[in-house]
């Protein structure tokens, strides 16, 4: 989950409850839903950067993002089943102390917490942290993988208290203690992530227990956990052991033309405004300097841009060739959010499409994406989740209490 | 009158019983009058932060202290001002107004050995350095103004991108762009508590809006309090009491010939006896907010002009890393693995 909902303009639907976000009463009962569905785990996606484009913010984009910590754990505080995933970068922020916020999540949840292990890709956070430029990706993976090496050392010792706490040395880190933490019930929290690219899919082979990620076809679904098993396989670990939960976005309606009805009208909501700040923000260059009606400038937001240059000019190059103007492109842009599989339907065939690529071997499990919220995840839960509990796709009740035991995780205890 | 006490998890509690035990030793002290719940413990008569991290343990609690406020007490030496920001803009949405914070500037060994390197401070940058995070965190709360939000649904405007800006915060440890990627929290700022006996008070200019004073008896904490005053402190001053003999507290039983404090911090084993027996020497205090409550001021927001960003950052940053002072969490490595710049990074927008 983050904010109110998949579509950018999904905080304008009538459905949408865009001041609730602010209050703790919407997070509860987000939760309950989530539990009274029967869901493994709330994820939160996390950034470390204000959501601006050289320095302007988006005025129609819901932009504010609440900590996941402080959200979860709220919602850890009314529900005693569903797990708490947590997104937290490894390159902002010290071994230690993300050990221990995630043992005192894990404690106070009573063994829910997991760990969305990101290394933060934006620009902007670098200078966040006393930092002038993030560090070249291939090195944020290897600080990631120390890094949650010495977390699980650190979790593993709070259990043998005879144990005087870890000495390690590494190339990142040189960490001698133990947590104050007296007691993780998981022993270790689940450990989840979401890297696309080769060194991101060795680090998820060797570290994650579930994995989050786009797979817009059944066939993108299959060959990447077709990937991800192989390289699994080669760490010298269980493939078994390793979720695959790829995104799927949705908007449910009783009919099909309804649901239609309901995208399209998501869609308007995003007006040509929202949709060039949206494209703004996602490659750190204000394009509402421009006419909505001029060329892409391509030469100017390459040269200004706050991302790589060359993955922007990649970006835009098909509608720089397409001559599209800058509000058509981004109007294009704003349809298709993060690359996620969208599905638009009756709840009887978003369960079918959800057995049929879990029989193809598309994934392991999902990552839902209501199209607006809470509207459409209390459609999911009322009308979806009955039909996967009938196919035996989803359990009717939680057998046990932890988040290992909802994956069917082994217990690190 | 304002009551005050810590809370943390039990230390004669084990395993799945911590969670319950708190939460029930919460319940009791709300039950016997206490205002404000610090999320930390007692090191002799200094607030320190507890076993269960506060940043967890406020938005965890926040339902059962419905009515008292939380105060987080966090280490300030180990703890980063952008995520300090956003923890507690959200636990003060969370808590409708009512969160507190007390950055300890402890610097324990053990927390030192645990932190490695990048967060090695020496003797004398201890207060600089916990100031500095503190300042830090505020400037990135004043990233946003108490106005930035508009969320008119039918005109599609979410908020007012002249009411946001990047503060470019440089101090003598901490360097933060911002802006905060969470709205200004309720009260502007969440209150500040701080322990008199904490180094942080050494930090140059600290203005907390709560402060904890200690004195060995009534009459050298009435003087202490009359010290803080002439000296122009204007917040909230809390006497420490204990009926336990706690040195730096004075007995509970001489709290009535306290002169000055607006309340007490009570420092006990059994902390809601204690409560109890002070909570008929003055009312409970009301308000919606706890800035409402404690009579602070809602801090104003810089005053900058609209749709400027106070430093404009260029479009392009180039790399100077070990050279920019701050926080460098990452310098000291990065230096010794040449060629560190950004590449490869895609678009993710989530
Ligand atoms: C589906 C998905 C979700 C992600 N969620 C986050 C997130 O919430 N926060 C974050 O900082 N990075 C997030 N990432 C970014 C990854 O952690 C990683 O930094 C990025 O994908 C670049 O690495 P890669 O090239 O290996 O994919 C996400 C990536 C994907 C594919």
């Amino acid at each position: 989950m983050q904010g109110i909902g998949f579509y950018p303009g999904g905080w304008r639907h009538k459905l949408a409850q865009p001041r609730s976000v602010f209050d703790r009463s919407y997070y509860e009962e987000v939760a309950e839903l989530a539990e009274r569905g029967r869901f493994d785990a709330i994820v939160f996606g996390d950034q470390l950067q204000g959501r601006d484009a050289a320095g302007r913010t988006p005025e129609r984009l819901a932009i504010p993002t609440l900590d996941p910590f402080t959200l979860l754990s709220a919602m850890g505080a009314v529900t005693h089943k569903v797990g708490l995933v947590a997104t937290v970068s490894t390159t902002y922020n010290a071994p230690i102390g993300v050990a221990e916020r995630f043992a005192s999540l894990d404690l106070a949840s009573g063994g829910r917490a997991g760990w969305n292990i990101v290394t933060t890709a934006h620009p902007n956070s670098a200078p966040n942290f006393g930092e002038s430029e993030l560090m070249e990706k291939g090195l944020r993976y290897q600080r990631a993988e120390e890094f949650v090496n010495v977390a699980t050392q650190l979790w593993d010792a709070v259990d043998d208290p005879a144990r005087p706490g870890i000495a390690h040395k590494g190339q990142w880190f040189d960490v001698e203690g133990r947590l104050d933490t007296p007691y993780v019930p998981q022993g270790r929290p689940v450990l989840v992530q979401a890297g696309q690219s080769g060194d991101g899919r060795d680090f998820a082979a060797r570290t994650a227990e579930a994995i989050f990620c786009p797979a817009a076809t059944l066939e993108a679904g299959q060959a990447f956990r077709t990937d991800i098993r192989d390289r699994v396989a080669r760490a010298g670990r269980d493939p078994d052991g390793v979720k695959i939960m790829p995104g799927l976005a949705f908007i449910l309606a009783d009919s099909e033309e309804g649901a239609i009805a309901k995208e399209r009208e998501l869609l308007e909501m995003a007006d040509d405004g929202l949709c060039i700040e949206y494209l703004s923000e996602s490659i750190g260059y204000d394009l509402t300097r421009h006419d909505a009606t001029d060329l892409i400038p391509i030469d100017t937001i390459v040269a200004e841009c706050e991302f790589p240059a060359e993955d922007i000019r990649r970006m835009l190059t098909p509608g720089v060739e397409r001559g599209q103007s800058i509000a058509d492109y981004c109007r294009g842009y704003a349809r298709q959010p993060r690359g996620h599989a969208i599905f638009v339907g009756t709840p009887e065939q978003m369960a079918a499409r959800m057995g049929h690529w879990i029989k193809e071997g598309g994934c392991d499990g999902f990552t839902l994406q209501p199209g607006f919220m809470p509207e459409e995840l209390k459609l999911f839960v009322d009308h979806v989740v009955p039909l996967l509990q009938d196919q035996n796709l989803l359990r009717r009740d939680y057998e046990g209490a932890t988040l290992r035991s909802h994956l069917g995780l082994s217990s690190r205890r | 009158m304002i009551l005050s006490t810590c809370i943390d998890l039990a230390a004669d509690a084990a395993g799945p019983d911590l969670m319950a035990r708190l939460r029930a030793d919460l319940a009791a002290s709300k039950q016997a009058g206490a205002d404000l719940l610090l999320l930390g413990r007692q090191d002799g008569a200094t607030v320190v932060p507890g076993r269960l991290d506060a940043l967890i343990g406020a938005p965890t609690l926040a339902a059962d202290a419905d009515g008292a406020a939380l105060v987080t007490v966090l280490p300030a030496l180990f703890s980063l001002p952008f995520h300090v920001a956003r923890a507690l803009s959200a636990t003060d949405f969370l808590t409708g107004g009512t969160m507190g914070w007390l950055p300890s500037a402890i610097h324990t060994d053990a927390r030192a050995t645990g932190f490695g390197s990048e967060y090695a401070v020496t003797e004398e940058e201890i207060p600089t350095k916990a100031g500095d995070m503190v300042r830090a965190t505020q400037a990135l709360w004043d990233s946003w103004d108490a106005d930035a939000l508009v969320i008119d649904q039918a005109a599609g405007r979410y908020l007012d991108t002249s009411r946001v800006r990047r503060v470019d915060y440089r101090g003598s440890h901490f360097d933060v762009m911002g802006p905060l990627n969470a709205a200004r929290p309720p009260q502007g700022h969440p209150v500040l508590v701080a322990d008199e006996d904490d180094a942080i008070m050494s930090a140059a200019d600290y203005q907390p809006d709560v402060l904890l004073v200690g004195g060995d008896d009534a009459t050298s904490l009435s003087t202490v309090i009359a010290t803080w005053r002439t000296r122009g402190f204007a917040g909230r001053v809390l006497a420490k009491v204990s009926p336990d003999g706690v040195p730096g507290a004075c007995p509970l039983d001489q709290a009535s010939h306290i002169d000055g404090a607006d309340g007490f911090h009570i420092i006990a084993t059994d902390a809601p006896a204690a409560l109890a027996t002070l909570r008929p020497m003055g009312a409970a205090p009301t308000g919606p907010t706890l800035r409402a409550r404690l009579t602070l001021a809602v801090p104003p927001t810089p005053i900058v002009p609209r749709g400027v960003s106070r430093h404009e950052h260029g479009p392009t940053r180039t790399a100077h890393l070990g050279l920019f002072a701050g926080h460098r969490i990452l310098s000291r490595r990065l230096a010794a693995q040449a060629g560190a710049t950004a590449i490869g990074v895609r678009p993710v927008l989530l």
